[in-house]
């Protein structure tokens, strides 16, 4: 027992119910008890005196305690991949705290190419920032950090009781949550679509209607032919509407469907084109098949004929292969010619089908044809940073924004042309706030041969510019892309 | 956060006039958002001026307003002015001039001093003249009235010991085990006694008190502890005249007389090799404090270094942890006092590895010896090597190749980084040591040093 305790005992029970005994104590401490309370003028006075003594005492005769139910730390396995330069850490930290969340996943990109390993003293926060349940990016973190982590790297996961890199992607379907779920699934369908309907076919019945449909919405990657005998199940067994319309929705999305196919089969003939004249069309009468396809009778727009509405609704649903067959020529010529020309005057929205099906070479031909179109800005989405560069697109909507999903996934860098005209539409802009991510997210895509001229815009903008902050955060980004550029081409 | 130091370092970056670093300029703001907001005004882009002369910087800022903010730094003496409303002092404006200076000094161009800065330097001349003349025109020390000033304060003190005592005798009396539910006014009104009674060492030890994590079971120890301890003082206090000389100079420390500077430099000078091992900040009663924690090559002695600075003022100096400066110490005098002064100090360009304890035996050893030395000793300084993290259950330990353990306290981010760091191999370690626990916020593995921010505000 510690020397202290019955002191710490008496001074908490207090001295005006009970007196305090000073047995038990070592020989010399219970005599010099002895001769302070003969001395002391009250008890209080006593026990403090008697507390110091004690607590002296105590401190005076510290040793070291033996080993004996401790649990001893077992030394990491070392790496033998070399390790970065401390610069490295120190800029990964750096963008970490700062929190600049494209460039932290940016570097460690470059990062894995290097084939080496983030210096252990930079990983706590890092693997701490990779799991954290806020992060929206804590998947693709914690794959690229388990190359750059190492041995040591796994080891520490243990000791902040985090699940190790696998077993963090590696959960089972059946313990997974809803959202694990889809991410699995989603990862899946890249790898391999099959096994992912496979996945999916295992617990489907036993999900809630609002789960079964955002599931069934995951299959949109690597959707193809093989996969319409079960959506064509879930449009007959399921038994929510919402989740049979998702389904109908994918159908509507592979080419080659029977669905896809049947719209093709009743809009051939029906629409004529001629150079001059133009498009004409025959009349097509309302069944009741065509109102299980999800197509409807009465337009909601009373300047649109409802016969031309039906067609319209077909003709928005068939791919680019059923106009090749119409005006009898190369995808690229009828995608022109639709842009040019497109049936149904104004009602007619290309874009519909193009997103549909997911058509790069549409769109790109499409956008080529006719970049100023208000409609197919938004399929710039679709097109490589290469094939971006010949759409010469001018906007006078003073308030331009981009679209998240013109930065394309792969990360690739857009051309040079295309990011001139990304510039000048944001500086005629009058878009009141630009926020700092966007900045972050725009330096990434931006090619580094743009600083010179970035620069220029930053000084010329006015200081009360909405797009002046902008400008001199995409500055200041530019410059920290260089730096990671010139600290990784080093490390290789 | 953490720093990191390989005994091969490189000095910090100065400018080329002010020799201040990045650093240092941060230490002169008022809160990290004023740091956050003066970096971001640290770029030309937001300036229509900057210009320069060997008395100060000044620039136009342009805020949202139609007139640009007039901004000014004295260089010889920093001190800071703006024409913003902000009530922050100094303010971002300030704060991103000085540090856009320091980074970029090529940007300034030198200038006659405008109208608005003549004026402001002028007045703080005015303002310096006036202080120097008043100290020049003191008069010689009257010694009578002097001792009649320190009887009268020891009166004091003592009436104040006297107060103390009958609350503590009445705080005994009912026990302390309701202090937790009354601990935040409690000791509060005692303290301001002391206070009044010029003993203000009292009053820190009272306010140390008050500080005590009631949540943590170690209360119970820590608070009959520092009671103890502060009886003691007060019986110590009033047996003065029995006591030896150094004995008194400790004891009159601890109560709160201060010892004059030009004292304390005028005592035996300790000329070494100082390293940098710890620094701790601290905020008390709107006073930033920096504890240094040194030691000396060739002497093998521990010192304290303390620096006080007000906010948006400098510190005389500022050690950088990890560093090693050439210079003279005088220490305070007191019983194993290690609280000093520089008398001399350069930044020196050579390394070395201090003398480590080999296991926790010695380490042990050197705490008790301490402590046996002066029992008011807190915060020990142990320096030991060949050690391993260990756990149980939550309360981690540092281990030796004997297998015998020390418990230890830091932060779980430490503990993980010391993991990273180490692999679970052994390592050396810089600790402040107390009865229950030792605090570890430094270590070195091979031959690197590393040190973890010791922020208590």
């Amino acid at each position: 027992m510690n020397v202290t305790e019955p002191i710490i005992h008496a001074v908490l029970l207090g001295t005006a119910t009970k007196e305090f005994t000073s047995n038990g104590f070592p020989p010399s401490l219970e005599e010099t008890f002895r001769a302070v309370q003969k001395k002391a003028e009250d008890p209080e006075a006593a026990l403090y005196q008697m507390t110091a003594f004690t607590f002296a005492h105590h401190r005076a005769g510290i040793t070291p305690l033996a080993a004996g139910n401790i649990t001893e730390i077992k030394e990491a396995t070392e790496d033998i991949m070399p390790y970065f330069s401390r610069e490295v850490g120190e800029l990964l930290t750096q963008l970490k705290a700062n929190r600049n969340r494209y460039f932290l996943l940016y570097a460690y990109r470059k990062a894995t190419a290097c084939r080496k390993l983030i210096p252990p003293f930079y990983l706590r926060p890092l693997i701490s920032h990779a799991f954290d349940r806020n992060n929206p990016d804590k998947q693709e973190e914690q794959a690229l950090l388990s190359a750059l982590a190492g041995n040591r790297g796994r080891w520490l996961l243990t000791h902040m009781e985090l699940p190790d890199w696998q077993a963090a992607g590696n959960e089972t379907w059946e313990t997974a949550s809803h959202e694990e779920r889809k991410r699995m699934l989603r990862q899946r369908r890249k790898e391999n679509p099959e096994q992912g309907i496979a996945l999916l076919q295992t617990e489907l019945k036993n999900e809630s209607a609002a789960h079964r449909d955002e599931l069934i919405q995951c299959l949109q990657i690597g959707l193809s032919k093989s996969d319409e005998p079960f959506l064509q199940e879930i449009i007959s067994t399921d038994r929510s509407s919402n989740v049979k319309q998702t389904a109908k929705n994918l159908l509507y999305r592979i080419p080659d469907s029977e669905i896809v196919q049947k719209c093709c089969d009743l809009l051939r003939g029906k629409l004529h084109y001629k150079m001059l004249l133009g498009w004409s069309y025959e009349k097509l009468e309302y069944t009741p098949e065509m109102k299980r396809m999800g197509l409807e009778e009465v337009s909601y727009n009373k300047k649109e004929k409802d016969d031309e509405f039906l067609l319209r609704q077909l003709a928005e649903r068939v791919p680019l292969s059923f106009w090749m067959e119409l005006f009898d020529c190369s995808p690229e010529k009828a995608a022109s010619k639709l842009a040019k020309r497109p049936p149904f005057g104004s009602f007619f929205n290309i874009g519909v089908p193009i997103e549909n099906f997911n058509d790069n070479l549409w769109a790109y031909h499409t956008l080529k044809e006719n970049p100023n179109e208000g409609n197919n800005i938004h399929l710039i989405k679709l097109l490589t940073p290469e094939q971006r560069e010949d759409i010469n697109f001018q906007r006078t909507n003073k308030n331009f924004y981009i679209p998240d999903s013109w930065f394309n996934t792969d990360g690739r860098e857009w051309g040079v042309k295309f990011s001139m005209r990304i510039l000048q539409l944001l500086i005629q802009s009058d878009y009141y706030y630009y926020s700092k991510e966007l900045a972050e997210q725009l330096a990434i895509y931006l090619p580094l041969e743009l600083s010179p001229q970035l620069y220029k815009y930053t000084i010329g903008c006015k200081a009360d510019h909405s797009a002046s902050k902008l400008y001199e955060s995409l500055d200041e980004y530019m410059r920290l892309k260089e730096r990671i550029n010139t600290l990784f081409n080093d490390n290789k | 956060m953490l720093y990191l130091h390989s005994q091969t370092k490189k000095l910090p970056r100065k400018s080329m006039s002010l020799n201040l670093t990045e650093e240092q300029i941060i230490q002169l703001a008022p809160d990290t958002a004023s740091v956050k907001a003066g970096k971001g005004l640290a770029t030309k882009a937001k300036w229509i001026l900057l210009e320069y002369n060997n008395r100060a910087i000044w620039g136009h800022c342009q805020g949202s307003g139609k007139t640009p903010y007039q901004t000014v730094i004295d260089t010889q003496n920093i001190a800071f002015k703006c024409s913003c409303p902000s009530r922050k002092f100094p303010c971002k404006h300030g704060l991103g001039l000085l540090l856009l200076y320091a980074a970029q000094p090529g940007l300034f161009k030198t200038a006659d001093e405008p109208d608005w800065v003549t004026t402001w330097l002028a007045k703080r001349e005015e303002k310096a003249e006036k202080k120097e003349q008043k100290a020049k025109s003191n008069t010689p020390i009257d010694e009578a009235a002097q001792a009649k000033r320190q009887a009268m304060r020891h009166q004091k003190v003592l009436n104040g010991m006297d107060d103390l005592e009958t609350w503590m005798k009445d705080l005994l009396r009912n026990g302390l085990i309701n202090v937790p539910e009354r601990a935040y006014t409690l000791f509060d009104n005692m303290a301001r006694r002391m206070v009044d009674a010029q003993a203000p060492g009292l009053a820190n030890r009272l306010k140390a008190m008050q500080e005590i994590n009631f949540y943590d079971e170690s209360w119970k120890y820590n608070l009959t502890d520092q009671l103890g301890k502060l009886y003691l003082l007060i019986k110590s206090y009033r047996n003065l005249d029995s006591l030896t000389q150094e004995w008194q100079d400790e004891i009159r420390t601890q109560t709160g007389y201060p010892q004059p500077k030009e004292e304390v430099l005028a005592g035996e000078a300790i000329t070494d090799h100082w390293m940098v091992l710890h620094k701790r900040s601290q905020k008390i009663n709107e006073l930033n404090t920096e504890t240094y924690w040194m030691y000396g090559q060739r002497s093998g002695r521990f010192a304290i270094f303390l620096s006080f600075t007000t906010p948006g003022t400098l510190p005389e100096l500022n050690l950088v942890p990890g560093s090693i400066y050439k210079g003279s110490l005088c220490f305070y005098k007191g019983v194993g006092t290690l609280r000093a002064l520089f008398k001399e100090c350069t930044l020196s360009q050579e390394t070395f590895i201090p003398l480590f304890c080999h296991d926790l035996k010695e380490a042990t050893a050197l705490y008790r010896n301490t402590m046996k030395l002066n029992p008011f000793s807190e915060n020990v300084p142990i320096l030991a090597e060949n050690l391993r993290l260990t756990t149980n259950s939550k309360q981690l330990y540092v281990q030796d190749a004997n297998k015998e353990l020390i418990p230890v306290q830091m932060q779980d981010t430490v503990k993980i980084d010391i993991l990273s760091i180490t692999g679970g191999k052994p390592f050396a370690a810089f600790f402040l040591a107390n009865a229950n626990h030792w605090e570890l916020n430094t270590i070195w593995y091979q031959s690197n040093y590393y040190l973890w921010r010791d922020e208590r505000n």
